[in-house]
């Protein structure tokens, strides 16, 4: 038996760290009971306010024209967008596009995480506040990117990264590289009844400077979020659409025309 | 000949969608671009609804209209489920064989298609359905 012990242990000892890596992807995580309770409550249902901005601002939250931020890479983008390329046109979702959504968001918080409940496309949204880092693109790159925050007073500073350079930043068709990074911070105002978000957005491929976005939400917890399977009646999916089912977007969106 | 308040109404309508439309970022577009749709021009089509598909992404109304002697059948886009039932529609607002009056923007490329403005019911009452989105339903009162 103790000739045995040995080797089983070193096998153990060699095997531990390989496993730990397997279901950690390299991530160190704090148990919940270690954890500090959060300041803020963030929890609720919230829904984007008319007082939120429009279009891409400036450090100061002041409008930037898209000269002003967009690479060459960027412009040729845009104007060469195609309508039914969009992944949201596909179903697929995206940060920040599902913040402003203008689906209702529930977010349900408990020390180490804040999950952000996404009505649009019945998506979540984990924030991981437990210390963690973000893993290894190679093997974890996501339409919504990685998101991990700390508290800093009674602000939620969050760090969005691992972008897998498919989604959109927004509907007009200007793209996110997989180098894109979101730099978000939420807050409380009003006694709770509004959430400030206000999120930095760099891209070193299609933007030429970080551009902000500035939003205002509403607490809105007689409504309640619905389901939002976007697959369930896609014609805008023009590369599944059913014989004599007019959709809106045709292969002409698909296909560079030259107007 | 509308009254001139309903011309104006329109005209609110219109700058109110124009204020609305994608490429900027707010709390509007979803899902996908309106720029296949005419929204400088309105045209209201008359006829009897085949069905309506009450489904995410888009709602759809299959409008069987008629004119000179000939029949087709439209397809309507319209705003999602989730949208429009916080604004008091549900999937049996347009019932098979309810004659109504759509007021839509067309499709650009001139086939039967456009996206839902409002519906007008044989009784005369209307029903809005192009409020961009939940935002303008959300604001405490």
């Amino acid at each position: 038996m103790r000739r045995l012990a040995a080797p089983l242990l070193a096998s153990a000892l060699l095997l531990t760290p390989f496993v730990a890596f397997a279901q950690d992807a390299g991530q160190s995580v704090t148990p919940t009971a270690a954890l500090a309770a959060d300041p803020v409550d963030l929890s609720g249902l919230w829904v984007v306010s008319n007082r939120s901005a429009r279009g891409a601002l400036d450090e100061n939250l002041q409008p930037l024209t898209a000269e002003q931020y967009l690479t060459p890479a960027g412009t040729e983008a845009l104007a060469s967008v195609r309508p039914a390329l969009d992944p949201s046109a596909m179903c697929l979702p995206a940060m920040p596009r599902h913040i402003p959504g203008p689906y209702p968001i529930e977010i349900v918080q408990r020390p180490g995480r804040v999950a952000m409940l996404f009505e649009w496309d019945t998506v979540f949204r984990l924030i991981y506040t437990d210390g963690r880092g973000h893993p290894d693109p190679l093997d974890d790159q996501r339409y919504m990117g990685h998101a991990v925050g700390q508290w800093q007073g009674s602000e939620l500073h969050v760090d969005t990264a691992n972008f897998n350079g498919k989604a959109w930043l927004e509907g007009s068709g200007l793209p996110m590289s997989d180098q894109a990074h979101l730099t978000e911070r939420y807050w409380l105002e009003d006694n709770g009844q509004t959430m400030r978000v206000v999120i930095r957005v760099a891209d070193p491929v299609y933007l030429s400077r970080p551009i902000w976005r500035s939003y205002y939400f509403n607490l809105r917890n007689d409504w309640y979020i619905r389901e939002y399977l976007c697959a369930e009646g896609n014609r805008d999916n023009v590369f599944q659409q059913r014989e004599g089912e007019l959709g809106s977007l045709t292969a002409e969106d698909v296909i560079e025309t030259g107007d | 000949m509308k009254p001139p308040y309903c011309r104006m109404l329109s005209v609110f309508l219109l700058l109110l969608t124009a204020a609305y439309l994608p490429g900027s970022s707010g709390p509007a577009s979803a899902h996908h671009s309106f720029a296949m749709f005419d929204r400088a021009r309105t045209i209201e089509l008359t006829g009897t609804i085949r069905e309506f598909q009450w489904v995410n992404p888009h709602t759809w109304v299959q409008l069987n209209v008629a004119r000179n002697g000939r029949t087709t059948e439209w397809g309507i886009e319209g705003r999602s489920p989730n949208v429009l039932s916080r604004r008091g529609w549900n999937r049996q607002t347009l019932r098979p064989g309810d004659r109504v009056t759509l007021t839509v923007y067309p499709l650009k490329d001139g086939r039967p298609g456009g996206a839902i403005i409002s519906v007008r019911f044989a009784d005369g009452r209307v029903l809005d359905a192009d409020t961009p989105s939940a935002v303008d339903t959300n604001e405490q009162r």
